[in-house]
């Protein structure tokens, strides 16, 4: 795969979602290229999380206009462990503990599974048990994690290195971080942000999404996008966190005419 | 006692024409067989076999082993991970040529019931001293020990502890057969031994079994009994446990595809701070159907039960769980707990639990807990998020599920064949 600037990864385009039967996201546009990361960002029940984990085939979304595409592929149309093969990431927001499955299981299942897609030859547990203990290292995350169920009785710091340390594993092309931030304290937010910045690069994007500007201070986005009431109200660079900072969000829904119950101002 | 009002349904199988053993053990098997003939298979009626149903057994062929050992060899016998003494029993007859006895444990006997019965003592004279006769639903135990095959006597001397466990694998290699096993065990004070049962077998067939134990003081007994079967195999598993002062049984059961397998197992805790734990896992699919019934009496003050069974039913399996704990007046002091849970992998699956709590003592802690639950959906997406295939998700979440029943057996390699059998997602 050749990756070049501006070479699209993803592109939505009109997207409408329905949860049921109420109108989450009322007509996204976005585009995301291969290298970037894009920061999208407004007020609780925005729809934020809904456009992460419509991307990432969650069950319980339905896509009622508009398409996706990925890697120019009909991205709704596959099974989210396609999707997972073809790249994309998703990291929860609430990472689900699974009781009686041990990490490292997991974590070898779920390299395995991707490498076999990508046509690598799967690795035996010696040589993912090194490969896991690097990156482990590298985020910091303790050794008996790994022996431990899936995110069973994990402290929420330890959850979000959990998430970061399978990111840094199956290597994504599109990573989707679903407010990676809360939860976090200075430290492990700190540690997370260091993860993300390790695996910037011009081969993969990410879409960060967040409700806090704190996030931004440590992994800094080439593009914001403010989301509000299903729609995207404004799109800026960098500058636009440094006034949402100081503005809050405020403005710009009134700037659009929006009043704060999202309905149309007259 | 209301004796029914219906003809006891019986199966066609006859009593050998011509009676061996001891006079008294054939007095005890004629008054099993008069006590078969009166009661019959037990059926609906009875509460503990509302989810059992015995019908399916009167409609196919069956008869008592000819008593001819089948050609067999070791690796048809054997366990992955397990060493220890070995009895083969086959097609209702003792094989020696694959049995494993000759390395026992100072302290330890084991003989199969037929020679026990022709030398006398040893153990042999307590069969039938546990598994009563008398109750409306003792058709099964009656038969049993109205026709018993083989099996074996087990006596460990106090203290004896042997390492590895004992193993008792059953065959069937010919359609139709239904032998009768009978085993009877005696741990002194203070020994400790691990049985492990299995059971399989070719085409229709019957497995009747009554296991009956004594646990002395301090003594503690780890019954594991393990059986493969499929939509022509049944399986019906009678233990009858009392446990002394101290002394600790722990029932472990699995079973796996029959059209029908029932586990039953009665404890009586005898004398203060003998305890009792069972653990059980069942599933299967098709038109499989798993009953697991305890029946835990306190007797003394100070002891404790704990029960954890758990199903994993597919498409048309049924499984049930009654779990009766009565505590006798005096028997203050004590703990009681039984837990089950279901997974239920389709809309046609069926899951009945029924904890049943007989209280005749008034400073108890007893609990009691059932669910039925179908596959986490955020758990099966988290996994699906992270590459693995849907199937494979739900077979690793399965797995899962009965986890903390495995890990409670008290032998890996017994764990590790629930593991394999069951972790597919209620069959395969």
């Amino acid at each position: 795969m050749s990756a070049s600037e501006k070479q699209p990864l993803l592109i939505i385009e009109d997207l409408w979602v329905e949860v049921e039967g109420k109108s989450i996201l009322k007509g996204i546009d976005l585009t995301v290229n291969y290298g970037e990361v894009h920061a999208i960002m407004g007020p609780n029940g925005s729809g934020k999380s809904t456009l992460a984990n419509v991307l990432a085939g969650r069950e319980g979304y339905s896509v009622t206009r508009g398409r996706v595409l990925y890697k120019g592929q009909d991205l709704l149309e596959m099974e989210p462990e396609e999707r997972a093969r073809e790249g994309i990431f998703l990291a929860f927001q609430y990472p689900v503990e699974i009781p009686g499955v041990n990490n490292v299981y997991f974590l070898k299942a779920a390299v395995n599974a991707v490498r076999k897609h990508r046509g690598l030859p799967e690795l035996d547990a010696m040589d993912f048990l090194e490969l896991v203990k690097e990156k482990m290292a590298q985020m910091k995350v303790r050794e008996e994690m790994l022996y431990r169920a899936v995110n069973e009785g994990f402290s929420g710091g330890e959850k979000k290195r959990n998430e970061i340390l399978q990111m840094a594993l199956l290597e994504p092309t599109l990573a989707i971080l679903d407010e990676i931030d809360s939860g976090l304290d200075i430290d492990a937010l700190r540690d997370v942000a260091e993860g993300i910045n390790a695996l910037r690069g011009p081969e993969r994007a990410f879409i960060m999404v967040t409700h806090y500007q704190r996030l931004l201070h440590y992994i800094e986005p080439d593009y914001i996008h403010v989301l509000a009431y299903g729609e995207v109200i404004r799109s800026g660079d960098r500058a636009l966190a440094h006034e949402l900072e100081e503005r809050g969000y405020g403005w710009l829904l009134e700037e659009r005419g929006l009043d704060a119950s999202g309905a149309e101002a007259s | 006692m209301n004796v029914a009002r219906r003809q006891a349904v019986t199966l066609a199988l006859a009593r050998p024409p011509r009676p061996a053993g001891p006079d008294w053990w054939q007095a005890l098997q004629e008054r099993a067989w008069n006590r078969y003939q009166a009661v019959g298979l037990p059926g609906p009626r009875l509460d503990d076999w509302k989810y059992a149903d015995t019908h399916p057994l009167t409609q196919v062929d069956l008869r008592l082993p000819s008593g001819d050992v089948a050609p067999m060899d070791a690796a048809q016998v054997a366990m992955e991970g397990v060493e220890g003494p070995l009895v083969v029993l086959v097609d209702g007859v003792f094989h020696p040529g694959l049995s494993r006895l000759d390395e026992l444990p100072d302290g330890m006997t084991v003989s199969p019931l037929e020679t026990a019965l022709g030398s006398g003592g040893g153990g042999v004279e307590r069969v039938g001293a546990l598994a009563e006769l008398d109750r409306d639903d003792a058709g099964l135990r009656a038969l049993n020990l109205a026709l018993a095959s083989t099996g074996v006597v087990v006596e460990l001397a106090p203290d004896c502890r042997p390492s590895a466990p004992l193993s008792l694998v059953h065959l069937v290699t010919e359609a139709g057969l239904a032998p009768q096993w009978r085993h009877v065990l005696r741990l002194g004070e203070g020994a400790v031994l691990t049985l492990l049962e299995r059971y399989q077998g070719l085409g229709t067939h019957w497995h009747n079994t009554v296991v009956e134990a004594e646990v002395e003081a301090g003594a503690e007994l780890n019954h594991i009994r393990l059986a493969e079967g499929d939509e022509s195999a049944f399986l019906t598993h009678e233990s009858w446990v009392t446990v002394a002062a101290g002394g600790r049984y722990l029932g472990a059961g699995a079973a796996h595809g029959h059209r029908l397998a029932r586990l039953f197992g009665s404890v009586s805790l005898d004398a203060p701070e003998a305890r009792a734990a069972w653990y059980g896992v069942y599933g299967g699919t098709g038109r499989h159907q798993a009953d697991h019934t305890t029946h835990t009496h306190h007797r003394a003050p100070r002891t404790e039960s704990v029960q954890l069974f758990k199903g994993v039913l597919g498409e048309g399996a049924r499984g049930a769980y009654t779990g009766r704990v009565v505590v006798h007046t005096g028997a203050q002091k004590i703990r009681a707990e039984q837990k089950n849970a279901n997974l239920l992998l389709s809309r046609n699956a069926e899951a009945d639990a029924r904890p049943q709590l007989e209280i005749y003592a008034d400073d108890v802690q007893c609990a009691h807990g059932a669910t039925v639950g179908e596959l986490d959906a955020d758990a099966l997406f988290y996994l699906r998020a992270r590459g693995i295939a849907e199937a494979d998700a739900r077979a690793l979440l399965t797995r899962a599920f009965i986890e903390d029943v495995l890990v409670a057996f008290p032998l890996e390699a017994a764990a590790r064949w629930v593991r394999e059998r069951l972790g597919q997602g209620g069959g395969t």
